[in-house]
């Protein structure tokens, strides 16, 4: 089995621990409780090339991710997470890409763009996410309804098999 | 006259002016003539002179025009020497400095490139000159170098103390605690008993070592690289444990270590339960277990980092999730826990059911032992006052004589001052002779109180001597029961008459071997 280190970037509150916990237990929480360094899952995916072990290291947002470059060493991708009820959080899709290059110049990168069962309060459309993506795979997700969740994350391990 | 004659006339004074002339002129003619012929032949000289120098001149231009060919040509040759030159001096290191400042960033970047694309082959190439550089900066530059590696060799050798004093402390408390109070006096005889040292007993008993978990885990990642559960403890999820502990390790990294420190975390406890991390360069192990561990397992972990960099360092470096890339490290890591466990305190094995009526007999002989040990140690007691006697001088010969003396040597024999008369001491004494006599005794010290003759019994086997004084000879010893007259008293010495083998003797006794019997 092959295991791969996947980091989750992105703004405070953008919802990346409700991802991971959606996707590793399958649950939601609709309380409010914020990351304090990195929390650490683990998610097994049978796929047809073969079994892939996600180690997901889901990092506390926040504006300076300077100090959270060591936890990037050895990543193989990284999901970008944005608040589509936020549009300031849109920012954090360049930011944190160039982050991960600098560390791993062949980290595979899914932008996320979650939250996206808050219909009525969408602030950020189609144009401005394809080009904060930069042409990068982008997903709009929901971990509350749990909407595209798994997919971002196939769509990592597709982009992980490729590159194989 | 007319015209012809005007002419005639005219030409006639032409002609004598001209005879005149030529006349008055015919030497400056004449000079006129040479100096005509000299400049004539002046001019030929001048002429071939001209024609000379010509023909001169021609040679020198063609001269100079050969020169200026061949300075043409020199000039093509300087040309196209000073093009190589520039070239050269393009392509050689003349101006060093400029030649640096030019390639520095290009080979910068193709190093860096390197380092971080081609790390492997980029050490193969520098490991065979690392080590002749290294030595050759510390021959040239001691002290720069001992700068620059005192950061790390600092850091390490204060790691290295640090490590020790734990243990060295860990081992003090763990011992004291065994050795100290009534358990340790009894883990001491039951140590004896069980044939097994003390000290390995007391750790034992104290130390109760439980290896749980070893954990291989890439140092940057946090990637698992291998595991192995002893059975002991709860079953972990090394996958969860490899990737925290090495977030934890970054967070007190980044939290607590000043800039440009190499610190780590290298241990963590909860409970009963402790994680010792041993770091190398690109892994790191882990090594859960409770109780705690025995002497030298740190130093065990240290060395298996070790001996794991040495051999497979490119390939945990390069790890990238894929299991396939990793030599096999289970089974290392399970013949560490094999060694680790082989290095706890023996456990000493039971008594072979055989053996247990002979330890049984061994007891039942002990307490037989120490029962006449009892006895002897008594007997001892109740003769050192015989052995060390204070003022009596109790003979030696006898032994059952002596043996049967304590008990009533602390008789304290009484002398009545009233004596009684010398005829009752006469009628009393079983050994009176006719040498017997009221008076004092004429041996008696001046000291010596003039006794009425009475009768005394030895209460037990006694030297007598000639004078009233320990160091005085002896003169005989009687046996115990003696009846004898007693004469005088000299302090607490008594001198006293018996009659032996026929014939009276006299002599000086000590007053505590003698009871007094009233006449």
């Amino acid at each position: 089995m092959i295991q791969k280190k996947i980091c989750l970037l992105g703004d405070f509150s953008v919802g990346k621990t409700s991802l991971v916990r959606r996707f590793v237990e399958g649950r939601y929480d609709e309380r409010y409780h914020s990351t304090i360094g990195v929390s650490v899952a683990r998610r097994r995916l049978d796929r047809p090339a073969g079994a892939l072990n996600f180690i997901l290291w889901d990092l506390a947002g926040g504006e300076d991710y300077a100090h959270i470059s060591n936890y990037l060493i050895g990543a193989a991708g990284g999901l970008i997470v944005c608040d589509l009820t936020r549009p300031e959080t849109l920012q954090c899709f360049t930011r944190c890409a160039a982050q991960l290059r600098a560390v791993n110049p062949q980290a595979v990168l899914v932008f996320a763009a979650n939250k996206v069962d808050l219909v009525e309060t969408r602030c950020l459309g189609e144009d401005a996410l394809r080009e904060a993506s930069a042409g990068g795979p982008l997903v709009y997700t929901s971990a509350k309804t749990g909407e595209q969740v798994a997919r971002a994350f196939e769509l990592l391990a597709e982009q992980l098999e490729a590159r194989a | 006259m007319n015209d012809a004659e005007t002419d005639s006339a005219r030409a006639a004074e032409a002609a004598a002016l001209a005879e005149a002339r030529a006349i008055l002129f015919a030497p400056e003619r004449e000079r006129l003539g040479q100096l005509e012929a000299q400049a004539r032949d002046l001019a030929e000289r001048l002429r071939s002179a001209d024609a000379a120098t010509r023909a001169q001149g021609e040679a020198l231009l063609a001269e100079v025009q050969a020169l200026r060919r061949r300075v043409e040509a020199e000039a093509e040759r300087l040309q196209s020497t000073e093009g190589a030159v520039a070239e050269l001096r393009r392509l050689t290191p003349v101006d060093t400095a400029g030649v640096v400042r030019q390639i520095t960033p290009a080979l910068n970047q193709s190093l860096t490139r390197n380092a971080r694309e081609a790390r492997d082959e980029m050490a193969e190439a520098l490991a065979p000159v690392m080590g002749e550089a290294i030595r050759t900066q510390i021959r040239e530059s001691r002290s720069e170098m001992i700068e620059a590696l005192y950061p790390i060799i600092g850091s390490v050798v204060q790691r290295a103390l640090n490590e020790f004093a734990r243990e060295l402390q860990r081992n003090i408390d763990a011992r004291l605690r065994a050795a100290v109070g009534p358990q340790g006096a009894l883990r001491s005889v039951v140590a004896r008993l069980r044939g097994v040292s003390e000290s390995e007993l007391a750790l034992r008993d104290a130390l109760p070592f439980s290896l749980h978990d070893l954990v291989l885990i890439q140092r940057g990642s946090g990637l698992l690289l291998a595991h192995y559960h002893s059975g002991h403890g709860p079953t972990t999820d090394a996958d969860l444990i490899s990737g925290m502990l090495t977030a934890i390790r970054h967070f007190v990294r980044d939290s607590f270590s000043a800039e440009g420190e190499e610190r780590e975390l290298d241990e963590i406890d909860y409970g009963e339960q402790h994680i010792i991390l041993q770091g190398g360069e690109s892994a790191y192990i882990a090594a859960v277990f409770s109780g705690i561990e025995p002497t030298g397992f740190r130093a065990q972990l240290r060395q298996f980092v070790a001996d794991l960099h040495l051999r497979h360092n490119a390939a945990l470096r390069a790890y990238a999730g894929e299991a396939d890339t990793l030599p096999a490290l289970e089974p290392q890591l399970k013949r560490l826990a094999g060694e680790a466990e082989a290095a706890v305190p023996t456990q000493p094995t039971p008594l072979p059911r055989h053996l247990r009526p002979l330890l049984a007999l061994g007891a039942l002989i002990g307490v037989l032992v120490l029962a006449i040990a009892c006895f002897y140690l008594q007997f001892t007691w109740a003769l050192l006052p015989l052995a060390f006697p204070r003022e009596s001088a109790t003979p030696l010969s006898s032994a059952t004589t002596i043996a049967l003396a304590p008990a009533t040597a602390t008789v304290t024999p009484t002398l009545s001052a009233t004596a009684p008369t010398t005829a009752t001491a006469r009628a009393t004494a079983t050994t009176t002779t006719a040498a017997a006599t009221v008076t004092p005794s004429a041996t008696a010290t001046a000291a010596a109180t003039a006794q009425p003759a009475s009768t005394g019994v030895t209460t037990g086997a006694v030297w007598v001597r000639s004078a009233p004084a320990l160091r005085a000879p002896t003169v005989t010893a009687l046996p115990a029961n003696t009846v004898v007259t007693v004469h005088s008293v000299n302090g607490n010495w008594v001198e006293v008459e018996w009659s032996a083998e026929g014939r009276v003797q006299r002599g000086w006794v000590s007053r505590r071997w003698l009871r007094m019997e009233s006449s």
